[in-house]
């Protein structure tokens, strides 16, 4: 198995422990890391499988990704100001639906 | 050899980011998600993607980072109820189990499909290049051949800030620098700066002949106006709305402005004469370098205020 | 100067977005409205450039595919860029009007990037140009939801934000490993090479759930009313009638495009059970809420589902029937922007005059703001689906589709979903005719709000008298592949 496929399944990985962690958290930091682990297996899926299909470097998918990554930073600021501005409000970090009969 | 170290290196990844996910201390799930984007940058070196490696540890681990932990310190105050993990009662534990194995094996049923990929579109970015302007198949990519990409994305930078900006507190009261009036770090940064500045314009310059870029740079020279703000720099600049808006659009004006010209003489938009594609793509990238600097400073310092929303009211 | 009215989509926009931004209180607006009417031009110029040359292709910085992006004129892009250009257009006079400077103020940038978001979706043929676009129009979206400030909208927008960035790594996965099968992002080039192994079904199924999840179909949905029922007045009207066609518009591309009516039958069933279960959940659902907003809000989940029935009426053998259930897909898409953003424009007024969310605070108000209730009734017809409307004719397509291939099911669907809506309009209606002890004391909305919600009203219903000018631009050819 060449090492770009073994990086491939390592971002299958990330990713099922990305879905697990953003469906199952409520604590919206907690949800944030999850997205962000989602994020970065699918990058690897995407420069991992493809390389691995062609057996050297593909620039096309290493430059998806540098895109993918400032995508993932801009959403990850925005998401990290609105929690903050709900926390400031509220003195709750989670939604109003998870955070139970209190 | 190199098998097992590919091997050892994902499974600290993936232990990384279960640690990350599960942890109780909220502090600690940052610090391992930091943790993991540094290794991540390793594992892209093993994937022959030098540009990424850059990316990941600077904007990934480091930007992403910084604003976690940033966050992290104003979320004190929360109601913070640490996970508990195995809810075995909760429909939603096992909605998240039954996603969770899904996609591992939907994913890795499909990774594990031989693959013949009909189409050699890595040939014809090779065939291409002499014509982009630059010798850095990633530079030629982003800035020539998907530049329209680009431009999008930059859109999309621009408008993280301006989220942050709608929310900043209601009264314009500037936030106060309460930091460290420390002499000796004023005399170091005074140093540093400059040399901060001089790697960012670096890797730009290097951009079009190996890895290295605007994303990069840019994500360099944020850290350098983060580390000015946090010892109590002048920062009045910052306070100033039109200078903050101003400074975001200036790459995303000179790029549109660049790529609108061609369309007066009846070229496609974004298309660069062949001439002087090399000196454009630099341009846009001083440009962009300069506007995403800025605006990922702006997004750590208006967060600032989009928590100091209820200071004044509790005694 | 062939290449200028295509480049103007985006340009235009752009060029929005940063004079909104770096531009004096007065001067912002002046310029908004002058690259308003610039875009609405640029969009007519593109509609004679088509009825010229037909469907063409413009290549992004003259590389053409698949090395480049292309973006694509053809009949469906055009229906959707117009659709875009009126309402947004209407929508933006209304918010003129209708916000606070300080929220005009911002107002102008998010709206110029949806703006932009949205032309980049409907013209590119390039699938990770799409991821991009979508995430331009999501980040733009919440913004806008954010915009009023307050907690109950913070909480809104995050739900919407959570949702949406989890679709868009749905969508980007199943792209990522369609680039590695066949090593392009060309949508035309993919599709001449496609066929349904098991990693391009796993890759199509992780689009569309993303997908559909940013369109919030049932049972992905639980994100859209708080947010649309929540926003400000012309968000609320932006995100129903346009934002989550974005989405499902590249679900139709995908499934047109690869054909996959005749890939997969069980697919398309699917969908039509999912579309079949937001019509009658959604339309419950509309019935059961006290407050005006969160009605029309449900009633978009029920609309929804409508444009699902699109998929199982595709039939791999009969031709006819494909094209009629398309055709009546897109109409219905259509009268849905122009119905929906007009009922929202119109309940924000009779909101306004109340100065309560409460469907009870209505009492009296058919006799104080007629032509308000009149541009809501007009509204409500082309929803409910009566005829002469829009919502009618695409409709009548839809069931005529499904009764050439004899698959009843839908068409009780389709009459169910109607009454169930004919409920709920009539039910608001019910309470503006109640009258209330005791004068009222209603505020009176600026002329400007009730004329541009009435305007939206009446093209829903002038579309049901002008469909075939719709339904020219979208020929055979564009769902069955020759």
């Amino acid at each position: 198995m060449s090492s770009y496929l073994i990086f491939a399944y390592g971002g299958v990985g990330l990713c099922g422990i990305g879905v697990f962690g953003f469906i199952l958290h409520s604590h919206l930091l907690r949800r944030l890391i999850a997205f962000n682990l989602l994020g970065s297996g699918t990058f690897l899926i995407l420069v991992g499988l493809s390389q691995s299909g062609r057996g050297q470097p593909d620039y096309i998918p290493q430059a998806l990704v540098l895109t993918g990554i400032v995508v993932a930073v801009a959403a990850t600021a925005l998401a990290l100001v609105l929690i903050r501005r709900w926390a400031a409000l509220t003195k709750h970090a989670t939604l109003p639906e998870d955070q139970g009969p209190s | 050899m190199n098998e097992l170290i590919d091997l050892t290196l994902i499974c600290i990844l993936l232990g990384l980011a279960t640690l990350s996910l599960f942890t109780q201390s909220l502090f600690r799930s940052v610090m391992f998600f930091i943790l993991l984007g540094l290794i991540l940058s390793l594992v892209w070196i093993r994937l022959d993607a030098p540009d990424i490696a850059l990316a990941e540890a600077a904007i990934g681990a480091g930007i992403t980072g910084i604003l976690l932990l940033d966050a992290l310190a104003h979320l004190r105050a929360t109601s913070n109820t640490p996970p508990q993990l195995l809810q075995l009662k909760q429909p939603r534990f096992w909605l998240a189990l039954l996603s969770g194995t899904g996609v591992i094996l939907a994913l890795g049923l499909a990774v594990s499909e031989p693959l013949s990929p009909v189409v050699a579109l890595d040939l014809k970015v090779s065939e291409n290049l002499a014509e982009s302007g630059v010798t850095h198949p990633i530079t030629a990519i982003l800035l020539n051949f998907r530049s329209y990409d680009t431009l999008l994305e930059v859109a999309v930078l621009v408008l993280a800030a301006l989220v942050a900006l709608t929310l900043r507190q209601s009264d314009e009261h500037p936030v106060a620098n309460e930091f460290l009036p420390n002499q000796l770090l004023h005399a170091c940064l005074k140093l540093f700066f400059p040399m901060i500045f001089l790697v960012s314009m670096y890797l730009l310059w290097a951009g079009s002949t190996q890895p290295g870029g605007a994303f990069q740079a840019g994500a360099v020279l944020a850290s350098a106006f983060v580390l000015f703000y946090l010892v109590g720099l002048k920062t009045q600049l910052a306070q100033n709305e039109h200078y903050l808006k101003r400074g975001w659009i200036f790459g995303l004006a000179i790029f549109v402005l660049v790529g609108a010209v061609p369309l007066l003489q009846g070229q496609p938009f974004l298309t660069y004469p062949d001439a002087h594609a090399g000196v454009l793509i630099l341009l846009i990238e001083l440009g962009l370098t300069l506007s995403i600097g800025w605006i990922l400073f702006s997004l750590f310092l208006l967060s600032q205020s989009a928590s100091t929303f209820q200071k004044k009211d509790t005694p | 100067m062939a290449h200028f009215p295509i480049a103007g989509l985006i340009v235009f926009p752009l060029l929005g977005a940063l004079v909104s931004l770096a531009l004096s209180k007065r001067w912002r607006t002046v310029m908004s409205f002058i690259l308003i009417t610039a875009l609405l031009l640029n969009n007519v110029s593109l509609l004679f450039q088509f009825y010229g040359q037909g469907t063409f292709n413009e290549a992004m910085g003259n590389w053409s595919a698949p090395l480049g992006i292309e973006l694509r004129v053809d009949g469906l892009a055009l229906i959707f860029s117009l659709m875009s250009a009126l309402v947004a257009s209407v929508c933006a006079l209304y918010a003129c009007v209708y916000l606070s400077a300080t929220q005009l103020k911002l107002f102008w940038p998010f709206f110029w990037f949806l703006w932009a978001a949205l032309n980049s979706i409907w013209l590119s043929s390039d699938l990770f140009n799409l991821y991009v676009g979508l995430e331009l129009l999501s980040l733009a979206a919440v913004g806008l939801v954010a915009l009023s400030r307050d907690a109950t909208s913070l909480a809104a927008a995050l739900r919407y934000l959570f949702a949406a960035l989890l679709g868009s790594i749905g969508y980007l996965l199943g792209v990522a490993l369609l680039y590695a099968t066949y090593g392009t992002l060309s949508l035309p080039e993919l599709s001449q090479h496609f066929s349904l192994t098991l990693s391009s079904a796993v890759a199509l199924g992780f689009m569309c759930i993303g997908l559909l999840m940013k369109t919030a179909v049932f049972p992905m949905h639980s994100w859209l009313p708080p947010a649309h029922g929540g926003a400000l007045t012309p968000v609320s009207a932006l995100l129903s009638a346009l934002v989550i066609k974005a989405s499902f518009y590249i679900v139709l591309r995908l499934w047109t495009e690869l054909s996959l009516e005749i890939a997969s039958a069980s697919a398309g069933m699917l969908m039509g059970i999912l579309g079949s279960a937001a019509i009658l959940w959604g339309g419950w659902m509309a019935l059961n809420q006290t407050h005006l907003k969160l009605v029309i809000a449900y009633s978009t989940l029920a609309q929804v589902g409508y444009f699902m029935l699109i998929f199982p009426l595709l039939s791999p053998v009969d031709a006819h029937a494909s094209h009629l259930a398309f055709q009546g897909g897109v109409l219905m898409l259509l009268a849905h922007a122009l119905a929906k953003a007009g009922m929202f424009l119109a309940a924000g007024n009779l909101l306004f005059c109340s100065g309560q969310k409460d469907l009870k605070s209505l009492a009296g108000l058919s006799r104080y703001r007629p032509l308000n209730i009149f541009a809501f009734g007009l509204a409500g017809v082309s929803i409910m689906g009566l005829p002469p409307s829009g919502g009618f004719n695409g409709k009548w397509l839809l069931i005529q589709s499904a009764m050439l291939q004899s698959q009843w099911v839908w068409v009780a669907v389709i009459i169910m979903g109607s009454l169930l809506s004919a409920a709920y309009i009539f039910r608001v209606f019910s309470y503006t005719y109640r009258e209330v002890e005791g004068g009222d004391s209603f505020k009176q909305p600026a002329a400007v709000l009730e004329w541009t919600a009435l305007s939206l009203s009446v093209l829903s219903i002038l579309l049901g008298l002008a469909s075939m000018l719709v339904l020219d631009l979208l020929p055979i050819s564009a769902v069955v592949a020759q």
